[in-house]
């Protein structure tokens, strides 16, 4: 067949099927935008997912060694008190973490209310941490795997060793709350997939029930149990 | 596994319940829906915690005085009168090899009546019980419920318990021994468990606001995590918290 036959069939053919072939033209162009968009779009951000991963893992493991660095130091309980608040402020959402263990209380409190919960929650869990840490000095941490809970957070698992044997090993999973352009902070701790958080916010709410819906009455146990930990640390010399 | 096994038994045995009344506030955030029986649960769980006191965790304290090997004798004995059951039950559940397992596994060390392990830890069997056959053939959880001197749990580990003591095959032996292993098996498994378990589970009784709702938590964490939970399509209370703040 002579070129220039292909040539005019080619032509009848562009001609004849010109609409046809320019939808499909413009759905290629509109296809090849889209994979960009799709590259720009999950590209990007599944390579920031990656860094984000990385950076919670390290979070963790910054933790780990913090704590770890801490209970290996003979320290006073003052200096204790005041290193594991500045773990708080640095590794934990705290306002929030705190908001979530009285449910739908925190909305119903007054500004006055919830100040108060913030300040005696804070000193228990200040004053429980501290009196464990002779605890954490025969702890290993061993990272498992780290993975995204849809879009809002980040699963860091891991391996807890006691190194004398005394507790069984045990699986932990901390739930790190990933929102984009802020700092990573740590949200919850599981044991065993049963969660810190979960099961402090199931306690709290029972006393909070107990009462009437009266949340002060739970400040007022929370004083109590910060007072009695505190005797219980003074009595055992540390 | 060890640390799951902990959290289970120890809602299971250990936490015995309650404090006063529950007094109903008013509103609409006063009813725990998982827990519709919270008045008597919690009666039923102060009695428990009256038992522990008295019995169950001064037990527990004379048995970890005993000497290692002592606590591991009866801890061995322990875990060996459940075997039967563990055959029977993972014959229900269609796994021959842990059946098996549980009967080699009786018969070896029953020549010690349990209190050595003899077999190798590869061949022991994974211990299993009426309810894992009830979950496998999936018999809703029902509700939660504290009983005494028997602790947490839901409607339906309460009948698998009655229906493990039961049938546990030791009880059809006729012979002295078996009668008598049959009537010394559970106080053992009690305070081995207690004893075994004591730093956590007075961590729950004397380190708790609420020592009733925190063991009713982690009891139903428990079974939602092997999935349990009666409505499973309830939202991620984390994420509900997220949206809860926008």
């Amino acid at each position: 067949m002579p070129l220039s036959s292909h040539k005019n069939k080619l032509w009848c053919i562009d001609t004849l099927a010109y609409p046809f072939y320019q939808r499909v033209m413009g759905k290629g162009r509109l296809l090849i935008w889209l994979y960009a968009v799709l590259l720009g779009g999950m590209g990007l951000p599944a390579s920031a997912n990656v860094d984000r991963l990385d950076e919670g893992v390290a979070m963790i493991n910054n933790l780990v060694s913090s704590v770890q660095d801490i209970a290996k130091q003979q320290s006073t309980s003052t200096e204790i008190h005041d290193q594991t608040n500045r773990i708080i402020d640095q590794f934990f959402d705290y306002e929030s973490v705190a908001s979530f263990t009285i449910g739908p209380y925190w909305r119903k409190a007054s500004p006055e209310q919830k100040q108060d919960y913030l300040k005696t929650f804070r000193e228990v869990l200040i004053v429980q941490v501290a009196n464990n840490f002779d605890y954490f000095r025969t702890l290993e941490y061993q990272h498992v795997n780290a993975a995204n809970k849809g879009q809002d957070w980040i699963i860091i698992d891991g391996i807890i060793h006691d190194t004398t044997n005394t507790y069984p090993d045990a699986v932990i999973s901390w739930r790190i709350r990933n929102i984009a352009g802020e700092p990573l902070t740590i949200f919850d701790l599981s044991v065993e997939n049963v969660s810190m958080l979960i099961t402090q916010k199931d306690e709290n709410m029972a006393i909070i029930r107990q009462n009437k819906g009266n949340l002060d009455a739970l400040i007022d146990l929370l004083r109590e149990r910060s007072k009695d930990l505190r005797m219980a640390r003074n009595d055992s010399g540390s | 596994m060890a640390m799951f096994q902990t959290i289970r038994n120890m809602a299971c045995f250990a936490l015995l319940a309650s404090l006063s009344a529950c007094a109903n506030a008013p509103d609409d955030l006063a009813v725990n829906t998982n827990d519709p029986y919270e008045d008597f649960n919690r009666n039923m769980f102060a009695f428990n915690m009256k038992v522990d006191d008295i019995v169950v965790e001064p037990a527990a304290k004379g048995y970890r005085n005993l000497p290692q090997v002592n606590q591991d004798m009866m801890t061995n004995f322990a875990d060996w009168t459940t075997l039967p059951s563990t055959s029977l039950n993972s014959a229900l559940q269609g796994d021959a090899e842990n059946a098996a397992l549980g009967v080699l596994s009786f018969l070896v060390n029953g020549l010690t009546l349990g209190m050595a392990d003899l077999t190798d830890d590869s061949d022991d069997p994974v211990q299993t019980n009426f309810e894992d056959t009830m979950r496998g053939y999936e018999v809703p959880q029902g509700r939660y419920i504290v009983l005494p001197f028997i602790g947490p749990g839901s409607t339906r580990s309460h009948s698998a318990w009655l229906v493990d003591s039961v049938t546990n095959p030791l009880r059809f032996a006729s012979t002295p021994a078996a009668s008598t292993i049959t009537a010394v098996s559970p106080p053992v498994r009690v305070v081995s468990y207690r004893g075994n378990h004591y730093d956590l589970i007075n961590d729950v009784k004397y380190g708790s606001l609420d020592p009733y709702a925190r063991t009713r938590s982690i009891y139903l964490q428990y079974g939602a995590n092997i999935g349990d939970s009666d409505d499973q399509s309830k939202d991620d209370p984390f994420d509900a918290f997220i949206q809860s703040q926008e």
